[in-house]
């Protein structure tokens, strides 16, 4: 800060920290305890750092699905991801002007995917997938054939919300955006994929040829 | 021509985790004010290196440039967390401070950076959480003194405010 006194400022404290020179602030924190005090915090928490595991996404980064690191909660933040994820959806398109869903040759099933992130180590879970608290998910459509599809988010305790209203698909597997992380609720979601008459409500979303879902529950209820 | 874009390899990534990753964490949870979301523009940091960071290799302050990268994530995560409506409030930070920036300021600009324009943004980083003086942000963003010293004045009344405000200023 321009009204710093005669302390260095904070980045050139933390850039001689991280081993830059700078003769002028090295021997300013020879005679400061201040300074001093704020180094040895600096090379405490690097020394907590050094020492803990190197993450999953450092790894095997090819491995790893970027993560957009948008934070949600599955249950209480539902309504705002229908807004987030009409924004967001990647390589969907708005279905306005595509085909109606009941002119669409259904060729094969639609695939639903959730690439589950526990601190930068990922797993692909197809069915059920578990989480706790800090677990972030994407999902993954595979489409055979285009089509126009909704995704439709179904708590056992609250209102079904619509993520994605009739987008079209092209024929190929898609990355959602939004990204759902949990939190310390008990989370119990279901996610439907399927043509908007068939998942949106007032409909009740049954699997089928055209319909798929993935369940997400929290590991301890 | 286009500039061709150089990227880091997973060691040299790997080398930048374990001798600057405490500094970027602290960082990005800082701005961000919340641990988890800090956590994420992390990840994203490391994500942006690997692919567009070779710069890093001849930048003339290794870690202006990690905080540049970083600092941009947590920006990208303002912009879309402020415009979600089931925002919680953001956590308080409690980071330990350098002796020359003022934790209570720091604060309170904190508090309102998402409410900022994108060039003021970094100009409050620079100047209320690297404590840089107004000639050392002027050089880093490229603008004028003056005009620095004008947009540091009216974010530091902003911040004052807040402070003297019970109620978080949201912009």
């Amino acid at each position: 800060m321009s009204d710093a006194g005669s302390h260095p400022s904070a980045f050139r404290l933390e850039a001689l920290h991280a081993g830059e020179a700078d003769a002028e602030a090295a021997a300013h924190v020879e005679r400061c305890a201040a300074c001093r005090a704020y180094l040895d915090g600096l090379d405490a928490e690097r020394a907590a750092h050094q020492a803990a595991p190197m993450p999953a996404f450092l790894e095997a980064p090819a491995n790893v699905v970027p993560f957009p690191a948008r934070r949600s909660r599955l249950v209480y933040i539902l309504p705002a991801l229908a807004a987030a994820a009409a924004l967001a959806l990647v390589l969907l398109r708005p279905g306005a002007d595509g085909p109606p869903p009941d002119e669409i040759r259904m060729k094969g099933a639609v695939g639903v995917v959730a690439i589950r992130d526990r601190d930068g180590a990922q797993v692909r879970e197809r069915g059920r997938v578990l989480v706790r608290p800090g677990d972030r998910l994407r999902f993954e459509v595979t489409v055979p054939a285009a089509k126009s599809l909704s995704v439709v988010a179904r708590p056992d305790d609250g209102p079904a919300e619509v993520l994605v209203s009739g987008a079209r698909l092209e024929a190929g597997v898609h990355l959602l955006e939004p990204t759902l992380r949990a939190d310390e609720e008990a989370t119990r979601v279901t996610i439907w994929v399927g043509p908007p008459a068939l998942v949106e409500p007032p409909a009740v979303p049954r699997d089928g040829p055209s319909v798929t879902s993935l369940r997400i529950e929290s590991e301890s209820p | 021509m286009r500039a061709r874009v150089s990227s880091l390899t997973p060691d040299e990534c790997k080398a930048i985790w374990h001798g600057h990753g405490h500094l970027l964490r602290r960082r990005c949870r800082m701005i961000l004010r919340d641990d988890a979301l800090g956590d994420d523009a992390l990840q994203e940091t490391f994500v942006k290196l690997l692919r567009y960071g070779g710069e890093y290799r001849n930048a003339a302050s290794p870690l202006r440039f990690l905080y540049r990268v970083a600092d941009r994530c947590c920006f990208e995560l303002l912009e879309r967390r402020s415009s979600r409506r089931e925002d919680a409030p953001p956590d308080d930070w409690h980071g330990f401070a350098a002796p020359g920036v003022d934790p209570a300021l720091r604060g309170a600009v904190l508090g309102f950076l998402h409410a900022l324009s994108p060039e003021e943004r970094q100009l409050a980083v620079l100047v209320f959480v690297d404590g840089l003086s107004q000639g050392e942000a002027a050089e880093e963003i490229g603008v004028s003194r003056v005009t620095v010293n004008k947009r540091v004045q009216a974010l530091r009344e902003r911040a004052e405010r807040a402070l003297r405000t019970p109620r978080r200023e949201d912009g």
